[in-house]
């Protein structure tokens, strides 16, 4: 450069800095576009790179299970496949549709004229058979016919088939509620179906999604019912033997724990089966015991003596004329069954008077009549959240006509839901107090958490503790020998209840018709301690109408196995238990003794009388024995019991021969008992020797009011 | 002074071609675990709905009815009647606890 004539060395700088300052410019605008991109556009850009990539994918939700308050499943969607075909791809493939349908119309048992109008469309995506069987999805699968494929979809399935059906519901094809809870709680049930965000690859498979990791969000909740499916089964398993005993049309039973109000049981005849909802006709499938509204008859009667006794309408003790028989009302006359001269209200209700119930609803007046009746629930809904749930149907007083308070009063010019019969009796079970009948007691979405619990609700205090009591105690008679419904007696446990008799309204001809009725019973037990409130209506029975001859031993059996069920022991197997044991162990050291063919010797050596206090027991050898068999020894030496396992016993403490004071707790630990024949407890044995058949073995002591024996 | 410029520039093309293949190497990775997750979510999905058949068939087998069939036919068994009850605790029915 130093060469350079000074000229050419300027204008080689000058030459330079251009190029530098074309440099930096492009630099420059590379380093603006990158800003530009990478800052100022950069969430716009992402976005547009995501639409490329990222798709939405539907999920299938699947609906929710619903299980009865012990944990059983009553309703669970599992997937199965259903069969489609891509008519394009087919015809491109070369098949041919008639073949092709022949084939799958033989193995899906679907008329092959429907396949192939739906093969021979132009579209991409046609329904050959939704929810098949794995048989027969594996069959199509096996065709290998290019164009025929199957996919997952969720089917519903109600795996005790006919229990509980008009309380679950069905849902259709599509995942939909129909009826029932599955209507109700559809939004709950059927979770949720917006779409997800997922990568998928270019031949469209899922790569990664962060929801599809966890898609519990979209599926939906799950529903505990307050049911007991045992005593579900046992409700419709009578009702439905007592329908076809007595060719009633149709039927209802609700059952109910009155302290909390929650349902056990809902049963309905005739019933459905709601895997195949289609095969039934659609009255089949009405719950009765909510939709369904009938004239309550002599069931109101209770209700009707509790409010005067509430109000002060009448005592007690009153005696109340009941005119023989015969009673003129405006222009009707009302008739009893029975002529009686005086009646007092215990009396009333239980020879089920209509006039002694009409001269006390007469007595009350209007207002206060249809306040009563109305605190007990009658003429409004239960708000129970059933679809078709009806309130029945109570007139305001201000609408009745002249012999309304007289008729009212007994059940007649009016209707009510088995359902409200049931919360109504089972607030005077629970002391007066209305409680609000629960059947879904926890909704729990798919990842467990909490998202509803219902709990026990009390709607009103109806009337007074004490008149709630002092009208439990005159339903004990009804079920008494001078009662209505002998037939609703139990051994070893109290029984309050009610009759109804109600003739049915003619609509076509006016009046009550004669040859139809509906026969009812509502009542509840134990009496002294109420676990369980049941209800039981009949319509139109045609080989007997009386509520006691027709529905009263369906309440006794319902309640009966309900009660075992539910672990409540009868009185008489309590009550008297050390005396029945005490005599069932000399009989049966008698019966021993007969066989070796020596006398009884019950003597003890000296010593060992001499180390045993007149309070103290000798702890028997427990060892080998059963839960039963044990319980039976040390309850036969006066001691009590702590018992822990199940199966045979395996130790005990006190140990065998120890000497303790009556009344001591005997701890008595069990295991199941290992798969050697010679240590399988002998349970026939066992059986003969407490069979009650044979004279002199204990029996169950009925109390003074109860009668009847199973039918 | 030009082999100095010489070495950073081959280091710069090596960390850019580095940093290119790590790159790479990453997006690979992720891809392939994508597939790895979505194998294992499909195995879990086939897992829940195999627990699911087998929670149906379970349900069906204890059928109220079956079972008292089985209890009655095949094993003989009856209801025990009031006199053959023996209570393990207390008196007092609330104590009872409910039964399945």
């Amino acid at each position: 450069m130093k060469n350079l004539p000074r000229g050419r060395v300027r204008w080689m700088r000058v030459r330079i800095g251009l190029l530098a300052l074309l440099l930096l410019s492009g630099a420059g605008a590379v380093s603006y576009r990158a800003y530009d991109l990478q800052v100022t556009r950069a969430p716009s850009l992402r976005q547009m790179a995501e639409e490329q990539y990222m798709r939405d994918v539907k999920l299938a939700p699947k609906r929710g299970t619903i299980y009865d308050r012990h944990g059983a499943e009553l309703a669970v969607s599992v997937d199965v496949d259903s069969v489609w075909a891509n008519p394009r791809q087919l015809v491109k493939n070369g098949h041919d549709p008639h073949r092709v349908a022949a084939a799958l119309a033989s193995l899906l048992g679907v008329d092959q004229g429907v396949i192939a109008r739906r093969l021979a469309s132009n579209r991409y995506f046609v329904w050959i058979k939704r929810r098949v069987s794995a048989k027969e999805s594996k069959a199509v699968a096996s065709l290998d016919i290019h164009g025929i494929s199957t996919s997952k979809e969720a089917r519903r399935f109600y795996p005790n088939t006919q229990l509980a059906a008009h309380v679950l519901g069905f849902a259709n094809v599509d995942g939909k509620g129909i009826e029932g809870l599955e209507l109700s709680f559809d939004d709950q049930l059927r979770g949720s179906v917006d779409p997800v965000p997922a990568i998928r690859d270019r031949r469209g498979v899922v790569v990664y999604s962060r929801q599809l990791l966890d898609d519990r969000a979209s599926r939906g909740d799950d529903l505990t019912l307050t049911l007991d499916k045992t005593i579900q089964y046992i409700a419709e398993r009578e009702l439905e033997v007592a329908a076809r005993t007595f060719e009633a049309r149709a039927g209802a039973v609700v059952v109910m724990d009155p302290s909390s109000g929650e349902l056990l049981a809902i049963a309905n005849f005739p019933t459905f089966n709601p895997n195949r909802p289609g095969e039934s006709h659609f009255s089949a499938r009405r719950n009765r015991a909510v939709t369904d509204r009938f004239e309550p008859g002599s069931t109101i009667k209770p209700f009707t003596v509790a409010g005067a006794l509430a109000q002060g309408a009448i005592n007690p003790r009153d005696q109340i004329d009941c005119q023989q028989g015969e009673m003129e009302v405006a222009e009707y006359t009302i008739h009893d069954s029975h002529k009686w001269d005086t009646l007092t209200p215990a009396e009333i209700l239980v020879h089920s008077s209509n006039i002694g119930t009409a001269k006390i609803g007469l007595a009350m007046g209007r207002p206060s009549l249809y306040r009563t009746l109305r605190r007990f629930g009658f003429g409004q809904k239960t708000g129970l959240g059933l679809p078709g749930e009806t309130g029945g149907l109570l007139r305001h007083h201000k609408r009745w006509y002249d012999m309304d308070a007289a008729t009212i009063s007994f059940g007649q010019g009016m209707s009510a839901t088995a359902l409200q019969l049931t919360t109504a009796m089972g607030a005077l079970a629970n002391g007066g107090r209305l409680m609000r009948p629960i059947l879904v007691k926890r909704v729990v979405d798919a990842r467990g958490a909490l998202t509803d619990e219902a709990l026990p609700q009390i709607r009103r205090w109806v009337v007074p503790q004490r008149v709630a009591r002092l009208v439990s105690d005159m339903l004990i008679g009804v079920t008494g020998e001078d009662g209505t419904a002998p037939e609703a007696a139990l051994d070893g446990y109290l029984v309050a209840g009610k009759t109804g008799t109600a003739q049915k309204a003619d609509y076509r001809h006016g009046g009550y018709a004669e040859d139809k009725w509906t026969s009812s019973f509502v009542g509840f037990a134990p009496a002294d301690d109420p676990r369980l409130v049941v209800a039981v209506v009949l319509d139109e029975p045609v080989i007997a109408h009386y509520g006691g001859t027709v529905a009263a031993p369906v309440f006794r059996r319902v309640v009966r196995a309900s009660l075992r069920h539910l672990g409540v022991a009868p009185d008489s197997g309590n009550g008297s238990l050390d005396e029945h044991l005490a005599a069932h162990r000399k009989r049966l050291r008698a019966l021993e003794a007969a066989v070796a063919g020596t006398s009884v010797d019950t003597a003890k050596p000296a010593g060992d009388e001499a180390a045993v206090g007149p309070d103290q027991r000798r702890v028997p050898d427990l060892a080998g024995k059963t839960a039963r068999a044990a319980l039976v020894s040390l309850h036969g030496e006066g001691l009590r019991v702590d018992l822990q396992g199940t199966g045979l016993v395996v130790s005990q403490k006190p140990g065998a021969d120890e000497v303790v004071d009556v009344g001591s707790v005997v701890r008595v630990v069990l295991s199941p008992p290992t798969p050697d024949a010679s240590s399988v407890p002998d349970y026939d044995a066992e059986a003969s020797q407490l069979d009650t058949t044979r004279p002199g073995a204990p029996i169950a002591v009925a109390r003074p009011s109860a009668r009847g024996q199973d039918g | 002074m030009k082999a100095r410029f010489l070495a950073l520039w081959t280091a710069a093309v090596l960390a850019a071609a580095a940093s290119f293949i790590v790159h790479l190497t990453l997006r690979f990775e992720n891809v392939r675990l994508g597939y790895e997750v979505g194998a294992a979510r499909s195995a879990q999905r086939e897992l829940i709905e195999s627990r699911r058949l087998l929670a149906l068939e379970s349900a069906t087998l204890r059928q109220p009815d079956r079972v008292e069939t089985v209890a009655r036919n095949t094993l003989h068994m009856r209801v025990a009647d009031a006199p053959r009850i023996i209570s393990a605790s207390a008196r007092g029915r609330r104590t009872s606890g409910s039964a399945q």
